[in-house]
């Protein structure tokens, strides 16, 4: 047992090791950015956040609206219009995520690092996900509102687009992570570009595709949901009305049946995704 | 170092070599009788001036023939066998390949005409491992005419389906025809890959050591199943291994690859255990 000791003993009084620090270094110019951020954090919070006061004068108010919202409105004609508005909001949602997935495809294969046949016009279908995906759906709407007019088309339309930005990109990435060693193996065999999207690079990256598409279904949904706010169609109308005209008792159904609809859906997508593997 | 063949030795004029293999015509009435199948003159394959890779290699591999590489990690054997294929660009040196000959680059044509030809199996397989083991066999079809129809089996001709169930009888696992790839062992994914490669009815069949990720038992079913039936359809096979039982049993000729360059060039029955232990040391 003493020998293990000694020679380690012996070790340390020959070897003079220096050991780095705790702590990484931090370089000035990066210690100015943290400070500068912190200040902006404090600043915003600040400026834009509510004060204890008017957070304690908003409560009474939001009793009294709540108030004002029940019991929901329960008038059968009411509801039938509501349906319709309903079916109306899921069929943009699902019309505009199918069509968006369909053309994410394309637009992420040929943006997708080492899988495009573009090689270096990628960052071009790259720049347009980007594009599609920072202006907001809202914006999307207006656009699309002033373009082809009030209504269900101009939402659809929106959420194509919206759905582009967000598929276009987590597909590409799905793409770009699928499985090098088949790829390399039918690249040696003299397959197309366009051979091994389809015979691996999509069969390998298929859960993740169906998983995007999912949580884009999702977000298409609750997206179709406020796009009637500025007059692209669905249920968002009938809410906006709702509160233009004070009529809480039927904002409160509305809410509530939005409320419904989404849970049933992620109930859905979440079965659906358990299936995937 | 023993040269392969005398037409490509150091010794013969290296302008006339240059100047023959330039153009994409046969080599001579000579090689026609010898049946070249794969010749290498003096190539070279570096990433900056220090990482050479390959220092000058020149062989020559005849129809039928199942050559063995070895060499030590870094030797260049992978290296060599990607060069021959254009997935890697060489720095320098001639290559011809089943009548297709190029310099650094093969163009989109040869390369196409060097990979209609080959079947290609690497160390992992290879197999996409959420489809079934008779789609990734039918895979072995795809860069050949219409080859849209072998994305997967079941849009796939009869013919083809047939051909892929063949191979993977071949390889004595018909009855996982069905089973995804990822169900499968080591072995068993290694040995649908080599019925991936031989489906296409390869007349050359280059190997990434495939058998290097496999238990002994199973590197040694995978290693004698490939080299039967390479023989059987008189595929010339070239493999690289570390496995220097593999090397000497499973050849006819054992190529020693050493600091990119070739260490002995050898017929499998004559390599000694002195040859094989100059290949490692340092």
């Amino acid at each position: 047992m003493s020998a293990p000791i000694a020679s380690s003993q012996k070790l340390q009084k020959a070897q003079k090791i220096e050991i780095y620090s705790r702590f990484p270094r931090i370089p000035a110019l990066h210690f100015a950015v943290y400070v500068g951020l912190g200040a902006l954090l404090i600043a915003s919070i600040g400026q834009v956040s509510p004060s204890p006061e008017r957070l304690w004068d908003g409560i009474p108010r939001i009793f009294n609206l709540m108030d004002r919202m029940l019991p929901p409105e329960t008038d059968p004609a009411f509801l039938v219009r509501m349906g319709w508005r309903l079916l109306e909001t899921l069929q943009i949602a699902i019309a505009g995520t199918v069509f968006g997935v369909i053309l994410s495809l394309p637009i992420a294969w040929l943006s997708a690092r080492r899988i495009s046949p573009l090689p270096f016009g990628s960052f071009l279908f790259k720049g347009l996900v980007s594009l599609f995906r920072t202006i907001p759906d809202l914006v999307w709407a207006l656009i699309f509102v002033v373009t082809v007019g009030l209504g269900a088309v101009a939402g659809t339309m929106t959420i194509v687009v919206d759905t582009i930005g967000f598929c276009g990109r987590f597909f590409a990435e799905a793409m770009e992570d699928s499985d090098q060693e088949p790829q390399v193996a039918l690249d040696a065999i003299g397959a197309s570009k366009f051979s091994i999207l389809m015979s691996v690079v999509l069969p390998d990256a298929m859960p993740s595709l169906i998983n995007t598409t999912l949580f884009a279904l999702e977000k298409a949904i609750r997206s179709s949901v406020v796009l009637g706010l500025v007059g692209a169609g669905g249920i968002g109308q009938e809410l906006k009305s709702a509160f233009d005209l004070f009529q809480y008792h039927k904002a409160s159904a509305i809410i509530l049946s939005i409320f419904v609809i989404v849970l049933i859906m992620e109930w859905i997508t979440d079965r659906l995704r358990e299936k995937v593997k | 170092m023993t040269s392969p063949d005398p037409v490509l030795s150091d010794n013969t004029p290296s302008k006339s070599i240059s100047s023959e293999l330039m153009s994409d015509v046969p080599l001579s009435d000579n090689s026609k009788v010898m049946a070249p199948i794969l010749r290498v003159q003096n190539l070279k394959k570096s990433y900056d001036k220090e990482n050479v890779i390959l220092n000058g290699i020149s062989l020559h591999i005849r129809e039928g023939e199942t050559v063995a590489l070895i060499g030590s990690n870094g030797a260049g054997k992978s290296t060599l066998l990607k060069c021959l294929v254009g997935l890697h660009e060489n720095t320098d040196g001639d290559v011809e390949v089943l009548g297709t000959r190029f310099k650094r680059t093969a163009t989109r044509q040869q390369r196409h005409n060097i990979r209609k030809q080959i079947g290609f199996v690497f160390q992992n397989h290879g197999l996409v491992k959420r489809l079934s083991a008779h789609t990734n066999v039918v895979h072995g079809f795809l860069g050949q005419k219409g080859s849209w129809r072998a994305f997967n089996q079941a849009f796939a001709p009869q013919d083809w389906r047939e051909k892929a169930m063949h191979a993977l009888e071949a390889v004595k696992l018909s009855d996982k025809a069905k089973d995804r790839a990822d169900s499968l062992s080591g072995g068993q994914a290694q040995r649908v890959a080599i019925a991936r490669a031989l489906v296409r009815e390869p007349r050359l069949l280059i190997a990434d050591e495939p058998a290097a990720s496999l238990d002994p038992a199973s590197g040694h079913t995978v290693m004698q199943q490939f080299v039967d039936l390479a023989r059987e359809n008189n595929i010339t096979l070239i493999f690289t291994s570390h496995d220097m039982e593999h090397a000497v049993s499973y050849s006819d000729r054992v190529i020693a690859l050493k600091s990119g360059k070739i260490h002995f060039d050898k017929p499998s029955g004559e390599v000694s255990k002195a040859d094989l232990h100059g290949v490692f040391d340092q």
